[in-house]
């Protein structure tokens, strides 16, 4: 394996923990995340309905309970696992030429223990890297671990543990632009307390945190606070906005954004999309610059199994400065043919900078087989 | 055509200066505004995964170097600038996931040719 490859594979092959399929949330005839999983906002562990939803509606047969029904865990016991292979290829630009390679890429077991209405939550991750020069510590960690309490499905709640706040479209790929720059990307959950409501017709998600006191940070430290609120337009539009404050070290960030989705019965296509707005200005130093990351997806559903993914992405590093933004035109094609299988073909192209005569296309096309227990 | 070149060349020399004065060239800026966000990621640079941490970039100040951005175990990179505009001779530029647009590049070639002010 080349050096570079194994470069490439510490960032592609980290595990996207956590994350979940928004593309479902409306298309499903669920309305809410938690329809399906046990988080307040999704991502993680699903429930049982979640399992029965994975049997039935979104892949092609089977039994998506735990151990395909082998065996019911007692009420007060969820467990689950996920174990994804990968291959890619990587185009990094003209100058550096193709990588292919294939290789682990998810290995994570989850656990829900639930009293009434508190429970504790966790996971543990196995990341395998090539990398030999990386800290022994990053292999195994947990990214995500809470107690929680809530009235039931729907009501209140409140939790505190480690986890990301409820913000935008909360898509499963790290390496979207409104999660790879705004503060979501693999392993910067920060320890944090939340609380909100969720309801049929609309959500409401406040968060504070701290960042990681007990095993080094990964990305920008900060603490801070955010506010989501998500209303539903009968059964297949939602609209949200949301607010965001990072005090860092070094800098301070406020972040404010849109998140919209709309799912058109006929054909079945569902429709993504949220813009943010990133005022950033720096500790000691007298300037400060404004961001934006943007996403716009289209998922269609042709027929029980399958997802035909196209999306747009952009971020601005700094509005006020030619050249400093990124594009990206992502296609992914998705196959559950099973419960607990699923088969992705993924691609991305970007655009780094202008476009010419320094921004040379970026191609990736990365192939999952993902296995969830 | 003789007229105009004089102003083609004040363009450019004007296009030049700009990339060095529209934005802080120092090590506290690039760092906080390129560095971190960009380099700092689980696999790579983070505190957490301290990739090649054996030895730290030419020309970083060491208070700077708490993500031990670092390129010992690379062998034939030399500095920063080398890594992030992709030497001739290497197969991968850095991020290689996300490589620096040119702007941010030349922002830091701004910085090393002014002596790597902090």
């Amino acid at each position: 394996m080349t050096r570079r490859a194994v470069l490439i594979l510490a960032i592609v092959a980290a595990p996207a923990v956590g994350g979940a399929y928004p593309q479902f949330q409306l298309s499903s005839g669920a309305t809410r995340c938690n329809q399906c999983h046990f988080a307040p906002a999704g991502g993680g562990l699903i429930n049982g309905y979640g399992r029965d939803e994975a049997g039935d509606t979104i892949s092609s047969g089977g039994d998506g309970r735990f151990l395909h029904g082998l065996w019911e865990p007692p009420p007060w016991l969820a467990l689950g696992a996920d174990i994804r292979l990968a291959a890619l290829a990587n185009n990094e630009d003209a100058l550096t030429g193709v990588d292919t390679e294939a290789f682990p890429m998810q290995a994570d077991l989850y656990v829900r223990l639930a009293f009434g209405q508190f429970s504790a939550y966790g996971n543990v991750s196995y990341r395998p890297t090539e990398r030999t020069d990386v800290s022994a510590a990053s292999h195994i960690f947990s990214s995500e671990h809470y107690l929680m309490w809530r009235e039931g499905p729907t009501g209140w709640y409140a939790r505190v543990g480690r986890f990301f706040a409820p913000f935008g479209l909360r898509l499963v790929e790290h390496t979207a632009y409104v999660r790879r720059f705004l503060g979501f990307n693999t392993l910067e959950q920060p320890y944090a307390v939340s609380g909100g409501f969720v309801e049929d017709g609309q959500e409401l998600h406040l968060s504070a945190w701290m960042p990681d006191f007990w095993r080094d940070q990964v990305g920008v430290r900060s603490s801070g606070g955010a506010a989501y609120y998500e209303r539903r337009v009968g059964q297949t539009a939602a609209w949200g906005a949301q607010a965001k404050l990072d005090i860092g070290d070094n800098d301070v960030r406020g972040t404010g954004g849109l998140v919209g989705k709309y799912f058109f019965a006929e054909p079945k296509i569902q429709l993504l999309a949220e813009a943010d707005l990133v005022y950033q200005s720096f500790k000691g130093l007298d300037t400060s610059r404004w961001q934006f990351a943007g996403f716009l997806g289209s998922a269609w559903f042709p027929h029980r199994g399958w997802m035909v993914q196209l999306m747009l992405e952009r971020f601005d590093e700094d509005m006020a400065i030619k050249g400093t933004a990124r594009d990206a035109v992502d296609a992914e094609l998705n196959w559950f043919p099973w419960a607990h299988f699923e088969v992705s073909l993924y691609g991305r192209v970007q655009i780094i900078g202008t476009g010419s005569d320094d921004g040379a296309p970026q191609e990736l096309v990365l192939l999952q087989l993902h296995y969830y227990l | 055509m003789m007229r105009i070149l004089p102003l083609l060349a004040l363009a450019a020399a004007c296009g030049s200066s700009d990339i060095c004065s529209e934005r802080p060239v120092t090590f506290s800026y690039i760092y906080n505004a390129i560095i971190v966000p960009n380099c700092a990621t689980s696999g790579c640079h983070s505190q957490l995964s301290q990739a090649g941490a054996a030895g730290s970039l030419e020309g970083i100040p060491q208070n700077f170097n708490n993500f031990n951005i670092a390129y010992s175990s690379l062998g034939h990179e030399s500095d920063f600038l080398t890594l992030v505009k992709g030497a001739s001779n290497a197969d991968y530029r850095m991020p290689p996931d996300q490589p620096l647009p040119k702007a941010d590049i030349d922002l830091i070639q701004c910085w090393n040719d002014a002596g790597n002010p902090k």
